[in-house]
């Protein structure tokens, strides 16, 4: 099972976690935001379409820091991180994680 | 309060009233007799029944060491929580999910169960609340499922199994109960609910086969009276049925200590 062994931080800007497959993953705290997966961030990343009553909806608060300020554990499969601007509420499972790892050699299949 | 627990060990099923709480007392009181040190958490928010199959269903749990805290009763060498030691016995907890959760992180954090060799947790049937908040919110070692061998319970098992796969919980195995019923006259066999079912499961999804179990009054008379059946009748089929189960259960938790995953604060 795919597990995080160790983690790294480089200082609010990002984070190493070291896996327990021997795979090294970095990270940079923007691009962990910009990949929230949260259903707010979610919705925000989705393109609108009008709602059937006509009323517009609210846009979606942008972030006001990209900071990382936590990375707690859920259970045995996911992460819950925080953000300076108190947004926290992505669970990231490990498997996502490391789908979007941004070492040099992931880098080209995580974009 | 977890944190000197060396094993969690959860015993789930998809489906009700196939014989988890039966597994789980009875794996928790062999896992006693061998030596370790071990508790019992009976996540069964609506439905408790460990304190009758203890025999300490009258008792209530006394204040810890702090206010917010308490400790376990205490009964054949197994230390045990439960809400039926917290709530009169005849009351129903009529509650929905998000006091479920409440409860079972207050049973879990709040309960002092000082240094354990293995907690084992009976979790309510199915994939819902109380499944969710502990595989999300405790370290657990692996989990147990309980199926019964009929196609109406294997299939729910199999979810069990998919959940505990999904949350990245470990399978320590399957454990077929009320596999057969041999006549304690002629000794003939009946296969009451079909069998072999559980062991087929646990082979095509490859998770370890833990045991068949038969199914035998013993086990109802040990539960009502207090005493789980590998107390009252140790050299009963199903008693050692059982131990066998728990010695794989061991087995498999062996090599999987508890492991925390490491967080971070900036």
């Amino acid at each position: 099972m795919l597990k995080p062994i160790t983690l790294e931080k480089w200082d609010h800007q990002g984070i190493t976690i070291h896996w327990s497959d021997g795979h090294i993953g970095q990270y940079r705290s923007g691009w962990l935001r910009a990949h929230c997966p949260c259903a707010s961030c979610q919705e925000k990343a989705t393109t609108h379409v009008a709602p059937p009553t006509g009323l517009k909806l609210l846009p979606m608060v942008a972030p006001s820091s990209e900071q990382l300020a936590s990375l707690n554990p859920v259970g045995q499969y996911a992460y819950n991180i925080g953000f300076k601007d108190g947004h926290a509420t992505g669970i990231f499972t490990f498997a996502y994680l490391r789908s979007i790892c941004e070492c040099e050699a992931c880098r080209p299949k995580g974009g | 309060m977890i944190d000197r627990i060396k094993q969690l060990i959860a015993v789930a099923s998809g489906k009700g009233g196939v014989g988890k709480s039966t597994v789980a007392s009875n794996l928790a009181l062999v896992l006693a007799e061998s030596g370790a040190t071990v508790g019992l958490l009976d996540g069964d928010i609506y439905g408790p029944s460990v304190p009758t199959m203890f025999g300490v269903k009258d008792a209530k749990p006394e204040m810890g060491t702090t206010q917010q805290s308490f400790l376990p009763i205490e009964a054949l060498g197994v230390k045990l929580m439960s809400m039926g030691f917290l709530m009169p016995q005849e009351e129903a907890a009529i509650v929905r999910g998000p006091m479920v959760h409440s409860y079972l992180k207050a049973m879990l954090d709040q309960c002092e169960w000082g240094e354990l060799d293995y907690l084992v947790i009976d979790l309510p049937p199915g994939t819902g609340d109380a499944q969710l908040t502990l595989c999300q919110g405790t370290p657990l070692t692996g989990a147990v499922v309980v199926t019964t061998p009929q196609d109406v319970s294997l299939i729910d098992a199999r979810k069990g199994l998919q959940m505990f796969r999904n949350l990245n919980v470990p399978i320590l195995g399957l454990v077929e109960n009320m596999s057969f019923f041999e006549c304690p006259n002629c000794q003939h066999r009946t296969d009451v609910f079909r069998h072999g079912g559980g062991k087929n499961i646990a082979e095509r999804l490859d998770v370890p086969f833990l045991g068949h179990v038969p199914l035998d009054p013993a086990v109802v008379l040990g539960g009502d009276e207090g005493l789980p059946v590998v107390g009252r009748d140790p050299e009963s089929a199903v008693a050692k049925a059982f131990v066998e189960v728990a010695r794989k259960v061991r087995e498999q938790a062996a090599g999987l200590q508890s492991s925390q995953i490491p967080g971070m604060t900036f």
